[in-house]
Formats: structure tokens, C-alpha cells, sequence
């Protein structure tokens, strides 16, 4: 087993308020956060591959199982990033992205609205398929587990399952492109809005061993 | 030109590529801005950061039909055109130390063409980390459109040749194109320069081209979010046709690689992707490429 640090990317719209909440709540799937109390025995027959894989390339289409109802509104997962190294070096890809950004792209909708949210948190990958485990995340990134093709493998996506826990997040940072605009141009590295909040219930992963941190650009 | 038409067809909302655009090109000022504050590793690092942003902002510029020209000056509004973009993202990629800058410098005829710029490049060979080696498969090719007889004006690069061999299978670039593919190019620029030689030399590029537009295509959230590693004029393919063109050119072929796209068996999006840009972006730089068109 391997903790796994990541960064989950949640619309500046939420506000701060919400952010906090959900420091002690946790990061809950869409399915859980439509529908409020998820039935227990649902759990499993969601956790299927085949949801994954709608998860991964369907996320908006229609769900005919859902009556039309949009995947992305039911998804028992989670998608977060860690960034991801190709096969060869970044070099070579000649592209540089840090997982945060990607993280800040997609919950700012390429700045249709100017500010996320960044929840920074650890989760349990097995370093193989586990899809119907729920304590276990998905690498989607690890082109060794998932050989498929898929154009969108730099984006480094880990996707967790129901619930982030609390216990698991470490801290929340409220990021603006704005304000990552104007330190760039005052020379600065950019960085978030104000301090982050830290998660009180927050456990350190440090005490068990295989951390793989996420990666930044100077990786 | 690629039209309004031809973005809806491929669900690609304009609006949303001129954010992206603008984004880009603001992140691309800011971490150069940031690399001139920075020093050493660091500096390179930022200068390789912006010089992705700026590849990116030049290709979205292409996609929505802001080619500019050699000739003129950016636009009023802030937001610079393919051309001035890309002589950023060759600018930036020069700083940062990686040899794809010479492959980014097709987009910009001036600076095509210079002994200088490869013995430069050659001069900072030893000092490279090792892992930037593969990149060096860039200079070739462009030593090898450039000059036709490269392998006698620039010895170490045969030496170079031979060494990347030993990479063959490896990918490069954001489509994993394998190097050999690239050896196979510069090869067919090099040795009794033929255009049926070349055609066949970029046939995988057209290919993998076409696969990855329509992979990622059947992923709508992130097709339409730009939010994949490649973009829909991939700079990495139109720059490889930019160097076969300039090489058909020298054969008086000039009209040989359109006609060779156009029927080629690939997707019909791919083909007018590919043809819209490069016919147009190069009639806008003075007949750069394709000048009969």
C-alpha cells in the first residue's frame, strides 16, 4: 500500500465558509453530495469498472441508467491529480505543468470565475486495479496499471471513491488567478490568496511508511 | 482557415479558446517575468514554464485564425497572434536550454535557416544533463531541412545521429511519437531527397495525429475544457509538416504536402485541422509555406 499525496480542486463559488465545513466533513462524491444519505448496499454495485471508465472519458454525457441524468451528477468517485510523470523525463515532454495548476484550472473552468479552492490530502493506492474498494483510489496516472491510451494521462489523475475523509486533509488553500498573475509580474513565486487553513482532525501519514508526495514542476 | 464552423463541428467553443488563450499568454509574461528575477536552475526552470505557456497560447492563436505575420506587429488588444507567439515560445525555450527551440523556430521564418543557432547548440552539448539528450533529435531535424549537407557542414552531429539511435523506441513529445520516427524523417531529408521518401516519413505523424484527436475527443469534459496535453493544432505536428514542406520546397514540390494531407486516410476533422492552419498561417507569414496555395 502507498500514500499518496494529492490536490483536490473545488470552485471558489463554495466560499470560505464551505471550504472549512468541509475540512471536518470530508470530500464527498457527487452521488453522496446529490442525494445526502447514500444506502449502504448501493456502494458496491457503483464501484464497478465500467462507472470508472464513464468517470474517466463520460463524465458529462447523459447516464441512460440514470435517466439521462448527466454521469458527472451520480459518479461515485472523486477526481484529484498528482501530477504525473510520463514515461520519460518532463524534459522530454517539453511541458511543464504543477499538479496545483492543473488542480486550479479545473475549478476555475480556465478562469471563467477567478478563484478555487486547493484541499491538499493523502490517499491509499494498492499500485494495482481495486475499483470495487473503497478505501483504495485508482491511479489513473500509472500508465502500468491503466496501459490503455489515454491523451489525458499527464493531468495525473488519482481518484478516490465516496469519501476523502477528514482525517486525510490536510489543509485548505484559496488560490486566485488574479492574484497568481500579480505576483508573477512583482517577481514573486505565486502563491495563495491568504494563509492556508489547516485541518485540526488532519492525521500525519508521516508515521507509516511509502509517502510519494505529489508532484511540483521542481520535482 | 479553420472556421467558426469547423470549431463547432468539433464542439470547441471559441470563447472558451480565447480564455484560454489569454490565460496562457499572461502566465507565459508572468514566469518570464519570474525567470529575469530568478537565477540559475531556477531561471531555466521559469523560462521552461513560460515557454509552455506560450507554445500553448500560439497554438490557440492558430486555432482561431490569429496567424499574424513576419511582417507586422501585434494586435492593439494585448493579445499577440501565432507569430509573435511562437517567436516568444522559441525565445523561451532558448532560455530554458532545451534544444526544442529549434524545432518552435520553424513557425518563424527569420530565424530558420542559421549555421550559428545549431553551432551554438552543439557548443552546449557537453554540459547537458543526460536525460536531455533525446531532445537533441530537434537540431537534427532542423539541420537537416535547413541544410542538405549538414552531415559534412556539422560533423558532431553525425556522432549525435548515431547516438540516438540507441533511443529509437523512446517517445517524445506530448503524442509519444517515437524518436525513431523523427530519425526516419531526418533521414529521408537527408539521402537523395525524394518527396515519396517523405510523405512516407510523416505518415505515422499524420496517424498518431489523427488517433489522439479522436481519443480525446470521446471525452467531452476535457475535449472541450483544452485540458489534455496536446492541442487540437498540435504544435508538435504542424512543425514536422512545416520542416517536410520546407525540404518539398527545395524539390519544387511546394504543392505536394497539401495534396498528400488531403488524401491521406485519415478523419476528416484531422484533415481540415491540419490544412486550414498550415496553408493559412503560412500564406500570412510571406509565403513562409506554401506559397502556391
Amino acid at each position: 500500500m502507498i500514500i499518496q499525496k494529492v490536490i483536490k480542486g473545488i470552485t471558489g463559488a463554495i466560499g470560505d465558509y464551505e471550504a472549512q465545513r468541509i475540512l471536518s466533513t470530508g470530500i464527498m462524491c457527487k452521488w453522496w453530495q446529490r442525494i445526502r444519505d447514500i444506502p449502504e448496499d448501493e456502494i458496491q454495485q457503483r464501484l464497478t469498472e465500467d462507472n470508472l471508465r464513464w468517470h474517466q472519458n463520460r463524465y458529462e454525457s447523459p447516464d441512460p441508467r440514470e435517466s439521462g441524468r448527466p454521469f458527472c451528477e451520480t459518479t461515485p468517485f472523486i477526481s484529484t491529480t498528482a501530477g504525473a510523470v510520463v514515461p520519460d523525463t518532463v524534459n522530454r515532454r517539453n511541458l511543464r505543468y504543477a499538479s496545483w495548476w492543473t488542480a486550479l484550472y479545473f475549478a476555475t473552468e480556465c478562469r471563467k470565475r477567478d478563484d478555487g479552492y486547493l484541499f491538499y490530502c493523502y490517499v491509499f493506492t494498492l499500485g494495482k486495479k481495486s475499483v470495487e474498494h473503497r478505501g483504495f483510489s485508482e491511479e489513473l496516472r500509472e500508465l502500468n496499471i491503466y496501459t490503455n491510451y489515454s491523451p489525458y494521462h499527464p493531468e495525473g489523475e488519482v481518484t478516490a471513491k465516496i469519501i476523502i475523509p477528514s482525517i486525510q486533509i490536510e489543509r485548505v488553500e484559496h488560490w486566485s488567478i488574479n492574484k497568481i498573475l500579480d505576483d508573477l509580474r512583482n517577481g514573486r513565486e505565486p502563491g495563495p490568496v491568504a494563509p492556508p487553513i489547516q485541518n485540526n482532525y488532519y492525521a500525519l501519514p508521516e508515521e507509516i511508511s511509502n509517502i510519494r508526495e505529489f508532484l511540483t514542476v521542481r520535482s | 482557415m479553420i472556421t467558426t464552423r469547423l470549431l463547432n463541428e468539433l464542439n470547441l467553443d471559441p470563447e472558451f479558446v480565447e480564455r484560454d488563450l489569454q490565460l496562457s499568454q499572461e502566465l507565459a509574461e508572468g514566469y518570464t517575468n519570474l525567470a529575469f528575477h530568478s537565477e540559475g536552475l531556477k531561471a531555466k526552470e521559469n523560462h521552461a514554464i513560460a515557454a509552455s505557456y506560450f507554445r500553448r497560447a500560439a497554438a490557440d492563436a492558430l486555432l482561431l485564425g490569429k496567424y499574424g505575420s513576419s511582417g507586422r506587429t501585434s494586435s492593439f488588444t494585448g493579445i499577440d497572434n501565432a507569430y509573435d507567439l511562437f517567436k516568444k515560445t522559441t525565445n523561451a525555450y532558448q532560455n530554458s536550454g532545451t534544444p526544442y527551440s529549434s524545432f518552435t523556430c520553424i513557425f518563424v521564418p527569420q530565424v530558420s535557416g542559421s549555421k550559428q543557432f545549431i553551432d551554438e547548440w552543439l557548443e552546449q552539448l557537453p554540459n547537458l544533463k543526460t536525460d536531455a539528450f533525446p531532445q537533441f533529435v530537434y537540431l537534427l531535424l532542423y539541420a537537416s531541412a535547413m541544410f542538405r549537407q549538414w552531415q559534412e557542414i556539422f560533423e558532431e552531429l553525425n556522432t549525435i545521429r548515431q547516438r540516438l539511435e540507441l533511443y529509437r523506441i523512446e517517445p517524445i513529445g506530448v503524442l509519444g511519437i517515437p524518436i525513431g520516427n523523427y530519425l526516419d524523417l531526418t533521414d529521408a531529408f537527408t539521402s537523395n531527397r525524394n518527396a515519396d521518401r517523405v510523405a512516407r516519413a510523416i505518415s505515422p505523424f499524420l496517424s498518431q495525429y489523427d488517433f489522439s484527436i479522436r481519443q480525446a475527443q470521446k471525452n467531452e469534459y476535457h475535449w472541450q475544457r483544452l485540458a489534455m496535453p496536446f492541442h487540437p493544432v498540435e504544435p508538435d505536428i504542424l512543425g514536422t509538416l512545416l520542416f517536410a514542406d520546407r525540404v518539398l520546397m527545395s524539390m519544387d514540390h511546394s504543392d505536394f504536402l497539401l495534396s498528400f494531407i488531403e488524401h491521406f486516410p485519415i478523419g476528416r476533422q484531422a484533415i481540415s485541422l491540419l490544412m486550414g492552419t498550415l496553408s493559412d498561417y503560412g500564406r500570412a507569414n510571406d509565403g513562409h509555406v506554401f506559397r502556391n496555395v
